[in-house]
């Protein structure tokens, strides 16, 4: 285990230099943004919680929304260095934990929240590299600057690697 | 956003008293479901802010089986009951008269009479809580889920868009053999009928709400 390790709360953003590592714990249906800068061997996570900010007064928190959370993610990285054209994102989380509670058709917060991280990435031309998100588990995360890694953990699974 | 004042010893005295109504309800209910005495006690009540919930929750935050409850009526909320998965045992045993096998693969049968548990508690505390607040709320149909606390708690915050509201707060323990599970009640308002349900608590404890 590296000595510094930051848990990136709900709604919370940030940024970190190798060999420092980032964590999101108890993802449920929130989605963790991850941006990697290869180069600088630096990265940045977003633990969002809902995919719009339109319809809600302006927050203090830019992490709570998918589309205010991406351009403040990139302030970070770049006030560490960080050049966007070389940026690669990660998506992990979005699940639906009380599925069986869905009506017919209905999409679940989890799902919104991915469609709109991968919607911000792609507005902002940075490539979706890998992705663990859906399903009905919780997941923990650790992202790891240095090599752009991130372990995935979830209950009464085998981690994953991304 | 309103936020819970802090409550004096004698608010909850009358929180505890609406718990052990209902707690006492639900022993009668599932003793006569059951066939044998059930013992059930209640040992705290109070409101907490959501953002504080997961340290609240302290010890029991990790790894629970979690079933929740729409709740509407006269306001719109959700029930979420968490139980500490490594006694869940203790539970299945009072329900099913047997031990559990594994907590960690619950059967059809443990899971459904968790679920059915949650749904007799949950109508005795929304009852105990319509005597004290006299806000009308029933509640739909349960799911269950096992999995980490915090995973639980922040889908269920999310989907309400809401982070800096409260909730109630029943510790429940269900005793079987000398052993003991303890068990949370949450009630979590919907954001736009948190104002509505917080008065009506302050009403009933006799709290000026613009003190």
């Amino acid at each position: 285990m590296p000595e510094s390790d930051s848990d990136v709360r709900i709604a919370g953003i940030k940024a970190a230099r190798a060999p420092e590592t980032l964590s999101a714990i108890g993802l449920g249906s929130c989605v963790a943004l991850i941006l990697w800068e290869p180069q600088m061997r630096v990265g940045a996570l977003a633990h969002i919680m809902l995919p719009s900010s339109l319809a809600f007064p302006p927050s203090p928190l830019p992490g709570k929304f998918a589309d205010t959370a991406l351009p403040a993610l990139l302030q970070q990285l770049k006030d560490l260095g960080a050049r966007q054209g070389n940026l690669v994102g990660k998506l992990v989380g979005g699940a639906n934990m009380f599925s069986a509670q869905m009506a017919p058709n209905q999409l679940s917060l989890g799902l919104r929240n991915v469609m709109a991280a991968r919607e911000a990435l792609r507005l902002s031309g940075i490539p979706l590299k890998a992705e663990e998100v859906g399903g009905t588990k919780g997941r923990t995360i650790k992202f790891r600057p240095e090599d752009g890694r991130v372990l995935v953990r979830k209950m009464y699974e085998t981690d994953v690697w991304l | 956003m309103p936020e819970p004042r802090t409550l004096q010893p004698f608010h909850l005295d009358a929180l505890r008293e609406m718990g052990n109504v209902g707690a006492g309800n639900a022993a009668t209910a599932l003793s006569q479901l059951l066939g044998r005495p059930v013992r059930m006690n209640v040992s705290r009540v109070t409101l907490v802010s959501t953002e504080s919930l997961n340290e609240f929750l302290g010890d029991h935050r990790t790894e629970v089986a979690a079933v929740q409850l729409p709740v509407y009526g006269e306001a719109r909320a959700r029930v979420l009951l968490l139980f500490d998965l490594e006694r869940l045992g203790v539970l299945v045993a009072l329900l099913l008269g047997r031990p559990s096998a594994d907590p960690k693969n619950l059967s059809e049968l443990e899971r459904s009479a968790i679920q059915e548990l949650s749904s007799i508690l949950t109508g005795a505390y929304l009852n105990a809580l319509y005597g004290l607040i006299r806000v009308q709320l029933i509640h739909g149909v349960p799911a269950m889920v096992v999995d980490r606390a915090d995973a639980v708690l922040e889908s269920v915050l999310a989907e309400f868009e809401q982070s800096q509201g409260w909730a109630l707060v029943v510790e429940t323990e269900f005793s079987e053999q000398g052993k003991v599970l303890t068990g949370h009640f949450l009630l979590i308002p919907e954001a736009n009928t948190l104002e509505l349900l917080l008065k009506a608590f302050y009403r009933a404890l006799g709290i000026s709400p613009d003190a």
